[in-house]
């Protein structure tokens, strides 16, 4: 009995063992499989983001370079700008890209080398010589006169996709020793020689943070933080450390040191500008610092690596001194690892954190003409291209008349609103600038703050055009027989609309002016000889006329359309202005020149795209015509009423929408003033758009339209259309056509035109 | 007509003891000196810097890089948005493109701008007797080097 129980107890054990072996063992399987698939899953989810990223590059955008030349009309101070608007410093001498020199009336500019839609232009030395406001010479390093030259453009947005990050990615050529070292020294010392995690380094931030009281070092490898950076989380759980680590220790084993670093220095965050995250150090140091990455200054790159650690803690817009402080720490490592010597060190601690201001900031940055880039490549690029491709957009903007835009708006709108007692900061306004002859868009507000990315009244504000469709009323009358001085009444009207409904329009000085010349009934804005002229035309002929200028298929098909109770943007009251302006052209509004790949191959050009459809005499009349009403008519209170512009004041019921349209030789301009809510701001267009034309004009140089010659201008008298002359009666000038019979003013000695005219009539019997 | 030759006689009799003096259309162009108190108004000096893109895509063009010379025609442009000869030669690059829609209109704002000139008149015409041959409207293209051949200028 004794025995069997002895036996049975022995192999209990036994058995036991082998069961939990086994258990053991299954388990170990099981885990390893699930470990085995979760890091293939690993390997496979950061190698994608990986690749992903290496290659996702937001399309860049750049303004028009700006051409210069001997004659070019920029005074040296406003080259200064333009140099600083591209973040060139000034220096005590010239000598490397970027920089420029001050000498008496001239400036001595190294520019940098830049790849233009169609050549890449090496770095070069140049001479500007300035007098009387212009640029009299340019001349190489070699000291020869050279005709034209451009500066190298200020991007002024990128595609950044939705989730949005912004970056700039650097070729390893492109990003200097000095950052890669710095990067190793001040973050990851052992970066070129651990497997994706340091435990040395774990150990070193501890022993640091303990000893100095404070977080003075994480203990992240920089493919540690490249990991994080890919999934943006907040959640420190030791669950998401693990993950990173996992992932640090595949792509450490996957890719080479050197795409690694890269890699890092492309990605890594380094601020938030708004909706656009800043990532990887090109971007950096653009918006900290308004320069190419290679033109840092060792602060600038310390700067910059200070920030790393924190991007909002260490925000040197808010929170400089911090920013300071830590900055001058790295410095301190980067001496002592001997990155930098001694000399270096002292200059560098003792400069300022030179981080760039206002407009100069983030390499400047305009959503609304935005818009109008996007819109313009909707049709042939989608969004993800767009933010991934790495293509080069060359836009249309003149940046110089961009600013000129916003602190003219800002100027006028603040006046108005105090002369007049409005509260304060409540007027909206919308401008659109283009070239006259090739209808490219130079500048374009979507409202009063700039920079605000928000309502693009530009391109979206349908507003009631009021007065300023009244030219496409007199350009059929033109075409269908009329002249300028051809008489009509302005006399009072009233048209039945239907049984109870009666339409009576009243001119603005309430006033009736009887027979009246076209000319000052455009001149003069009045809306009876305008209802009158446009029945007699027909409303259905005007309102055609106005499709077949610019496409636009006006809603309003009754009288009401003549007084322009029909809503347009004010981009598309560009394109109707542009029309007139180019002498007869329909051209679409236009902000992309041409679209490059990364590799600099032309993906789409877009040349001038013109449609004619006036007749060029015509055009030249209907011109003449807004010359007057600037001279002598509704424009008139403008400061360059004289100065050989053309325009129309606009002005919808009841005060609510404030236009002006007008255009001197080479730009026109739209501008729209009034109230988000559509309450009457209470302002003519005189009043309100024309101020603000004034006040941008004011800072750019306005260029008397060039005539060209033409046999059978006349001088009318204003007020009756009578032929007349200067000295004896208030006279404009305008074209009249030889088979036209005129009659002249007495009194003021004219008669053989009168014997012709008679022979005229004679001949016609 | 009798009444009429009434009216007249009777016109001139009661207008002979006006003074006569001769009337002529205007030719008035206010230039820049006459204009009053004319502010911030400049002329530009454009040539050299035109003249030299001109240049560039010349030699482009006989190169055979036709869109170099469009873009380095087009810069011109920008300085010199008025020049005929400018859109002359930006619509002969368009032809040699095969961008023909393009290179009649470009031809057409030439002509726009040639006011009386007819040699920028002409060359911008041949353009578009080029570009309506390219598509295959031979007629047309042959009325208009008919027509030009005949006028002076």
């Amino acid at each position: 009995m004794a025995k069997s129980q002895a036996v049975r107890s022995r192999k209990r054990p036994r058995r036991w063992l082998r069961a939990t072996l086994a258990v053991g063992l299954w388990t170990s399987l099981l885990g390893a499989l699930f470990v085995t698939g979760y890091l293939m899953y690993l390997d496979r989810t950061i190698i994608e983001t990986f690749e992903g990223r290496r290659w996702s590059v937001p399309a860049v955008v750049y303004a028009q370079p700006l051409e210069l030349f001997p004659g070019a009309a920029i005074s040296l101070d406003d080259m200064v700008q333009e140099l600083e608007r591209v973040g060139y410093r000034q220096t005590a001498d010239a000598r490397t890209p970027g920089t420029f020199k001050r000498r008496g009336n001239s400036l001595a500019i190294y520019a940098r080398a830049f790849r233009f839609m169609e050549r890449n232009r090496s770095s070069q030395l140049l001479e500007l010589r300035f007098a009387d406001n212009r640029i009299s010479k340019i001349v190489n390093h070699a000291g020869q006169p050279i005709p034209l030259v451009r500066l190298d453009p200020p991007t002024i947005g990128s595609f950044f996709p939705s989730h949005g990050e912004d970056r700039i990615v650097l070729t390893p050529e492109q990003v200097p020793t000095l950052l890669t070292d710095s990067l190793k020294a001040v973050e990851d010392k052992n970066f070129d020689h651990h497997a994706g995690f340091d435990v040395a380094g774990i150990l070193r931030a501890v022993w640091v943070n303990l000893t100095s009281g404070e977080l003075r070092q994480g203990g992240s490898t920089l493919t540690q933080q490249l990991v994080k950076s890919y999934y943006l989380d907040n959640r420190r759980t030791f669950e998401r450390k693990l993950r990173e680590l996992a992932m640090s220790v595949i792509l450490d084993a996957r890719f080479d040191k050197q795409d690694l670093l890269n890699a890092y220095v492309n990605e890594i965050f380094l601020g938030q500008d708004g909706g656009r995250a800043i990532h990887g150090f090109g971007l950096g140091a653009q918006f900290y610092f308004n320069k190419p990455l290679g033109e840092l200054a060792a602060h600038e790159i310390a700067t910059l690596l200070a920030v790393i650690r924190g991007p909002s803690y260490y925000n040197p817009y808010r929170h400089p001194e911090r920013v300071l402080q830590r900055r001058d720490r790295v410095l301190g490592i980067l001496l002592q690892d001997g990155i930098i010597d001694a000399t270096t060190f002292t200059i560098s601690t003792t400069a300022p954190l030179g981080i760039v201001e206002g407009d100069r900031r983030g390499g400047a940055y305009y959503p609304a003409y935005m818009d109008l880039v996007r819109s313009n490549l909707a049709e042939q690029y989608d969004d993800a291209m767009l933010a991934s491709q790495g293509l080069r957009v060359f836009a249309t903007l003149v940046p110089r008349t961009q600013e000129a835009v916003a602190v003219g708006i800002q100027d006028a709108l603040g006046r108005i609103e105090k002369s007049r007692q409005l509260e304060p900061n409540t007027l909206q306004a919308a401008v659109v600038v283009t070239n006259t002859q090739t209808g490219e868009v130079l500048a374009l507000a979507g409202g009063r703050h700039s920079g605000v990315d928000g309502y693009n009244r530009a391109l979206n504000a349908n507003r009631p055009t009021g007065s300023l469709l009244k030219p496409v009323v007199y350009l059929t009358a033109i075409e269908s027989g009329y002249h300028l001085a051809s008489v009509i009444d302005d006399a009072p009207i009233s048209l039945r609309m239907s049984d109870t409904d009666t339409w009576s329009p009243q001119n603005f000085d309430l006033e009736v002016h009887g027979p009246v010349p076209l000319v000052r009934a455009l001149g003069d804005s009045l809306n009876l000889a305008t209802v009158r002229l446009g029945l007699q035309l027909g409303v259905d002929n005007v309102a055609s006329r106005l499709q077949s200028l610019t496409g636009h298929a006006p809603a309003n098909q009754y009288p009401s359309l003549l007084l322009g109770a029909e809503s347009m943007t004010p981009l598309e009251v560009s394109a109707l202005y542009g029309t007139f302006a180019s002498g007869g052209f329909y051209m679409p509004p236009k902000a992309v020149i041409a679209v490059l790949n990364e590799a600099g191959v032309p993906v789409t050009h877009h040349t001038f795209t013109l449609s004619q459809r006036i007749e060029p005499a015509t055009a030249a009349a209907l011109n003449r015509a807004l010359e007057v009403v600037m001279r002598t008519g509704t424009g008139r209170t403008s400061r360059f009423s004289k100065s050989g512009v053309a325009g129309k004041t606009g002005t919808s019921d009841d005060y609510r929408d404030s236009w002006y349209a007008g255009f001197d030789d080479t730009r026109l301009s739209v501008i729209w003033v009034g109230r988000d809510n559509n309450e009457p701001a209470g302002l003519t267009g005189a009043a309100g758009a024309l101020q603000v034309w004034d006040s941008i004009m004011a800072q750019l140089q306005v260029v008397p339209l060039t005539h060209l010659p033409v046999d059978n201008l006349y001088e009318v008298e204003y007020q009756t259309g009578l032929l007349a002359r200067a000295g004896c009666a208030d006279v404009v000038i305008v074209p009249i056509p030889d088979d036209a019979v005129l009659q002249a003013k007495t009194g003021c000695g004219i008669t053989t035109q009168l014997s012709r005219r008679i022979r005229a009539w004679l001949r016609n019997d | 007509m009798a009444s009429k030759r009434l009216t007249l006689t009777l016109l001139v009799l009661s207008l002979s003891a006006c003074a006569t003096t001769s009337y002529e259309p205007v030719v008035h162009e206010p230039g820049p000196s006459e204009s009053e108190s004319v502010p911030d108004v400049v002329i530009s000096d454009t040539s050299s810097a035109t003249l030299a893109l001109l240049e560039d895509s010349r030699t482009a063009g006989a190169l055979g890089d036709h869109q170099a010379a469009i873009n380095y025609l087009e810069r011109a442009i920008r300085i010199k948005p008025r020049d005929p000869e400018l859109w002359i030669r930006l619509a002969e690059q368009q032809v040699h493109s095969g961008n023909l829609e393009v290179a009649i209109q470009q031809a057409r704002k030439a002509i726009a701008l040639s006011g009386k000139r007819v040699d920028w008149q002409r060359a911008a015409w041949l353009v578009i007797a080029d570009a309506e041959e390219a598509r295959g409207r031979l007629e047309a293209a042959d009325a208009i080097r008919r027509k030009w051949r005949t006028i002076k200028g």
